[in-house]
């Protein structure tokens, strides 16, 4: 079964390689440059910078609220991440939508927070 | 000095396999007691199923797109491209805070040491970084398309979105033959339990339950974010989410007549061959050749129907459109639109979308229009004036605007 998962994804992989080369429509060196790329920058910069935030709420934020912040702030992240190249490509009105997903978060999970029980 | 010399040189020689101290190679560097291959796996298994979802959906559009000779796609139902499309947008965005997590869960890994143990480990890290590099391009570059943000890529968008998913998937099915070992170990209840009690080995201690929660609470957050992202953009395709979907690139109700354009007339340089009052539409084939004016293309029989244009960037919007059935024009050449195809061009002069072939299925349905007017106006010079193309079941891409010119000719 290994096997013939390893060398079936060869195979895609060498017909993706021979496709993109042979297909007019490619330009391979473009593709090339953005596939490093954003695999550079994604571990070498954006990484790093989550994991510095994370650190900071550790050092920052009390124990008791540490969880709620870090729920918040992985959905906060993922929405900017979505939310700025729309609002770059589309124009300004696509950041007040960002802006209002931001600011009712945190509140809907502190409405949350303070409805459970309390945890240790 | 030659004692130092000796010791800096077995430094040198032996360096592979003594670790660096600084940095991520720190030890306890990683400090988050989240990270587990239950975690990994888990994300991993969504990741999988996003991806699959993808990548069919995906590559149907691309199909529909240019098919080959073995493809057949219906006309009905309407608005199935819609929702394959609407589907794949939607995954696609949804795989966000997916990938992320799975990234920051695995990243130690990145730092292992020695980097190269041999030539089969140094295939496999390299199918890793192929894994990775081709899911992040796939993101991000599916989510520039949908953003309409074209600058950053030093490509044409469509075609490298679909090699690279070749790429992706290939690179996954290698990484889950690799890996399935330690997935299958993971994913079962017994070593689940097991990893989470780490600091109790016969069971499930204190520690071993908040690492459970914390996991829960991590996955809980990642699939909050999903859904938060799915409707904030998802009212693009589903319109009465369109009040709540603050982030949706198009909103159903945008633009002239009610329905939002991606291409306008001036940015496609029709405007003054579309106004021409000298205007004919020209249906050739079968050894006719018909020339009508808007005047003998209004004396037609008209019909209406109300069909969606369905966006590769996943919006749709329908709209209720008035005009000549295509396969009434083909019997003014004494066609049987069943075994034939037409080619559909448009007074654009150049551009990759400026023909399209409507083939027999399409041909024959008579919801397949040449549309002089949308919402019972003349139709608009953006949506295409003075004739489009709109067929039921169809990506955006081949409704052809500003049309001038229709062959029809027997299906190849």
């Amino acid at each position: 079964m290994r096997r013939v998962l390893v060398g079936l994804g060869a195979a895609v992989m060498a017909y993706a390689i021979v496709g993109s080369l042979t297909d007019g429509d490619v330009d391979p060196v473009g593709v090339a440059i953005f596939l490093v790329a954003v695999l550079v920058l994604h571990d070498a910069v954006f990484l790093p910078l989550v994991l510095a935030g994370g650190a900071l709420i550790r050092r920052v934020v009390p124990v008791r609220w540490r969880s709620t912040v870090r729920a918040v702030a992985i959905v906060d992240l993922a929405v900017v991440v979505v939310a700025l190249p729309l609002m770059i490509g589309l124009g300004a009105p696509y950041g007040l939508g960002l802006l209002l997903i931001l600011l009712v978060t945190p509140a809907v999970r502190k409405w949350k927070g303070t409805r459970r029980a309390p945890r240790g | 000095m030659v004692r130092d010399a000796g010791a800096r040189l077995r430094q040198v020689l032996t360096w592979p396999s003594r670790p660096p101290r600084w940095g991520p190679w720190r030890p306890g560097a990683f400090g988050s007691p989240l990270r587990s291959t239950r975690l990994t796996s888990l994300l991993g298994v969504a990741l999988g199923a996003a991806f699959g979802v993808c990548f069919v959906t995906g590559v149907l559009s691309h199909l529909i797109q240019h098919p080959p000779g073995w493809f057949w796609w219906p006309s009905r139902p309407v608005g199935l491209y819609r929702f394959t499309q609407g589907l794949h947008v939607a995954t696609g965005l949804a795989t966000v805070p997916l990938l992320g997590a799975k990234l920051w869960s695995v990243y130690p890994r990145l730092f292992a040491w020695p980097p190269v143990r041999g030539l089969a480990h140094a295939a496999e890290r390299l199918g890793v970084a192929a894994l990775v590099a081709a899911a992040l391009f796939q993101v991000v570059t599916g989510v520039l398309n949908v953003a309409h943000w074209y600058a950053p890529m030093p490509f044409f968008f469509t075609a490298a979105h679909y090699w690279v998913a070749w790429l992706a998937i290939g690179a996954l099915l290698t990484h889950i033959g690799v890996q399935l070992p330690a997935i299958r170990g993971a994913l079962s209840r017994a070593t689940g339990a097991a990893e989470a009690g780490k600091g109790a080995p016969l069971g499930r201690g204190d520690r071993g339950e908040e690492v459970d929660d914390g996991r829960r609470r991590l996955l809980r957050a990642v699939g909050v974010a999903a859904g938060v992202i799915t409707v904030a953009t998802v009212g693009q395709t589903v319109r009465p989410l369109a009040r709540v979907s603050v982030l949706a690139p198009r909103r159903p109700g945008d633009g002239p007549q009610g329905l939002p354009v991606n291409r306008t007339a001036d940015a496609a340089g029709v405007r003054a061959v579309a106004l021409d009052p000298a205007y004919r539409l020209v249906v050739s084939g079968f050894g006719r050749d018909v020339s009508l004016s808007l005047a003998d293309l209004g004396a037609m029989p008209q019909h209406t129907a109300s069909l969606p244009i369905a966006c590769v960037e996943g919006w749709s919007a329908t709209g209720t459109w008035t005009g000549v059935r295509l396969r009434d024009l083909a019997a003014l050449l004494g066609a049987d639109p069943h075994g034939s195809e037409a080619e559909v061009e448009s007074l654009q002069a150049a551009g990759r979308y400026r023909t399209s072939v409507v083939a027999s299925p399409h041909l024959a349905d008579g919801l397949t229009l040449l549309a002089l007017r949308l919402g019972g106006e003349p139709l608009a010079l953006d949506h295409g004036f003075p004739v489009r193309l709109i067929a039921p079941n169809r990506p955006g891409v081949l409704q052809t605007k500003w049309v001038g010119r229709i062959t029809v000719r027997r299906s190849r």
